[in-house]
């Protein structure tokens, strides 16, 4: 199958202005080059803690921000050289669903106004507004009903089911799903997730599924990717990254799930100290820092991603034994 | 022995659409030693319940209209402010849920500690001291002779809430309430957390009511567990009863939603519908218009909870004797 989606060696790093020059007088480093491919109809995970560089990686993606270096190819063609009237065109194959749908629609607008912007802004002048806002509403499970109502009438389950609306609406090739359950209680994020597989099949979509929760992931996903402070650490499938994991955060991450069941009480050994700051990166491996297999190579060099297993790239200097 | 006792509560909220009555009958017990976990979703009325039980419902707007809550069998309620004092923190302590909130930012961290011993205790400035560094060193903070002088910005989210841990245990109270103690944390940091906790509850002889929505903390940590929908308990009994035979509608519905890291199948059983707001909460069993259960009763009539034999109570008309 052919790449839908192709990232070479991105890196973005935000400035920090400060002093009384107010003179860049530092880094945040987000995204420190990480490559990867989509395949087309994949659904893909990418996990990691908060401040690691997913909703960035997500942003690159739709040049919603800019990137400090590498490259990005959608459908073979490098997009970060589009003009921005191209890159509008471009992003009709390629959308977002946002992770908090209380701030994600207007409040100020009725569902229809919200629905009926992708079209307006696409330029979709033949076609009758009003009814592909009713099927787009009868396709997320919501009534016509709901067109007329303002986004504080909704509960949050029914907001995401909007924006997945909104995301859908021009037929899109690529969907990035930033955390789209997080914000949401437990019955209803099953829904959602039931709601976005249905979607997929039907429209034959490919997904980016952003998420801190590796449960969902695996649920989710056909093939995981992990990231730590900007940094792929492991590609893999699914199966495989459960079954037969080589990097210790990886471990740790596995380790972290607490399973809800009271007989499978899990020995956690939890990773000790904090995510270290995005400013100043440890040196060599950037999880060092917390690493129980770290030693003088880990400090000093940065290990690559290599291919361990076929499909099945790892980057440390001591991967695991396989139990 | 009950160490918590809470009987028939119901509360009061005004607000400028006429007040609003979120709890039915809250019923539970927290025995010596025991690890409770108050389980359900957003705005079923799992904080209102804590702030009570800890004499705070009045500062957020609530008031007791109903009920009783008895604590080492003395009744809460009639309590005054000046008694409550006394009993935070040094008897009954909280642990809330964003740790980023709950620290003041103008002060060092050793010395909010230190403010908790002495409040309660007459100790002076430099046992209290040395006491609070005991503490830091039993939530697993690192080198807290320096951590002790620094403020709340300078450490992590994981950090801060080691420490309104050693708040929370700075007296020895007999109870502490966790309100989602974990929620605001990173994966790899609430499984420390969740740890430590694993760890200090065989330590020290405080008995627990864990707030939370998430299944696998409950299930790892507490030995009982009340499930609550829209302001009513409808499950509660042992945890190896509740997760491998869940009873109420509510409760089978909510522990096959979470998607599982061995599960095989495709799509994920749903409670359909949403959760009902607080002012708009339906007539008789309050799970009705989401239940695949559903009978005529169930419309109209309030169900009472039934005792089953291994122990659960449940609340409905599914397991009452023909």
């Amino acid at each position: 199958m052919n790449d839908l989606l192709e990232v070479r060696n991105l890196v973005k790093f935000f400035p920090i202005m400060g002093g009384i020059m107010k003179r860049k007088i530092g880094e945040v480093k987000a995204v420190n080059k990480i490559s990867f491919n989509i395949k087309q109809g994949e659904t893909v995970g990418l996990v990691g803690e908060s401040g690691c560089g997913k909703s960035t990686v997500a942003r690159l993606i739709l040049r919603l921000i800019e990137p400090t270096a590498g490259e990005i190819f959608f459908q073979k063609q490098n997009i970060l050289s589009l003009s921005s009237s191209e890159v509008r065109k471009m992003r009709r194959k390629m959308q977002m669903v946002f992770q908090d749908p209380y701030s994600t629609l207007e409040p100020r607008f009725t569902i229809y106004e919200s629905l009926r912007e992708p079209f307006i802004i696409q330029k979709e002048n033949n076609i009758n507004l009003r009814k592909e806002v009713y099927r787009l509403l009868k396709m997320v499970g919501l009534k016509p009903e709901h067109s007329d109502y303002y986004p504080y009438e909704l509960s949050g389950g029914q907001k995401q089911r909007v924006a997945i609306a909104r995301a859908f609406a021009l037929n899109p090739e690529l969907v990035i799903l930033d955390e789209p359950t997080s914000s949401l209680d437990v019955s209803v994020q099953a829904q959602i997730l039931n709601l976005l597989r249905e979607m997929q099949s039907k429209l034959n979509l490919t997904y980016l599924f952003i998420s801190h929760d590796l449960s969902i992931i695996k649920y989710f996903c056909n093939r995981i990717m992990v990231m730590y402070l900007g940094k792929l650490v492991e590609i893999a499938s699914s199966d495989e990254l459960f079954n037969n994991y080589f990097h210790p955060y990886t471990k740790a991450l596995i380790f972290s799930i607490f399973v809800p069941d009271p007989d499978e009480k899990l020995e956690i050994v939890p990773l000790q100290g904090d995510v270290p700051s995005p400013i100043n990166l440890p040196s060599g491996c950037v999880f060092h820092t917390r690493c129980e297999f770290a030693d003088e190579i880990c400090e000093k060099i940065e290990p690559k991603l290599k291919e361990i297993n076929k499909g099945h790239p790892v980057a440390c200097h001591h991967p695991l034994e396989n139990k | 022995m009950s160490l918590l006792n809470v009987n028939g509560l119901e509360l009061r909220f005004h607000s400028l659409d006429g007040p609003v009555e979120p709890l039915d009958e809250v019923t539970f017990n927290l025995k010596k030693g025991e690890v409770l976990g108050l389980v359900g979703e957003t705005g079923c009325g799992k904080t209102i319940t804590a702030l009570t039980t800890i004499g705070l419902i009045s500062y957020s707007g609530g008031e007791v209209i109903k009920g009783k809550v008895f604590f080492e069998d003395k009744s809460l309620l009639e309590k005054t402010e000046r008694d409550m004092q006394k009993i935070r923190g040094a008897k009954i302590s909280l642990i809330s849920q964003n740790p980023m909130t709950s620290l003041d930012p103008v002060y060092r961290v050793g010395y909010q500690i230190v403010e908790a011993i002495r409040v309660h205790n007459k100790i002076s400035s430099k046992e209290a001291r040395s006491l609070t560094i005991k503490l830091m060193r039993l939530t697993g903070i690192p080198l807290p002779e320096k951590v002790f002088y620094q403020y709340p910005h300078e450490l992590s989210g994981g950090m801060k809430q080691r420490i309104i841990i050693a708040i929370a245990l700075s007296c020895k109270p007999s109870l502490i309430i966790a309100d989602e103690p974990t929620t605001a944390l990173d994966v790899t940091i609430q499984a420390q957390i969740i740890h430590l906790f694993t760890e200090l509850t065989k330590k020290i002889q405080s008995s627990f009511l864990l707030i939370t929505h998430d299944l696998g903390i409950v299930a790892q940590m507490c030995d009982s567990v009340a499930i609550m929908y829209a302001g009513t308990i409808v499950e509660k009994g042992p945890v190896h009863q509740i997760f491998h035979f869940p009873k109420h509608p509510y409760t089978q519905g909510l522990l096959s939603c979470v998607p599982r890291i061995n599960m095989k199948q495709k799509i994920l059983r749903t409670i359909p519908g949403i959760v009902p707001h607080p002012r708009s909460f339906p007539s008789g069993c309050r799970f009705h218009p989401r239940c695949e259960y559903v009978t005529k009763r169930c419309l109209s009539e309030k169900p009472q909870p039934v005792k089953m034999n291994d122990g659960t109570l449940v609340s409905c008309f599914k397991y009452y004797k023909k």
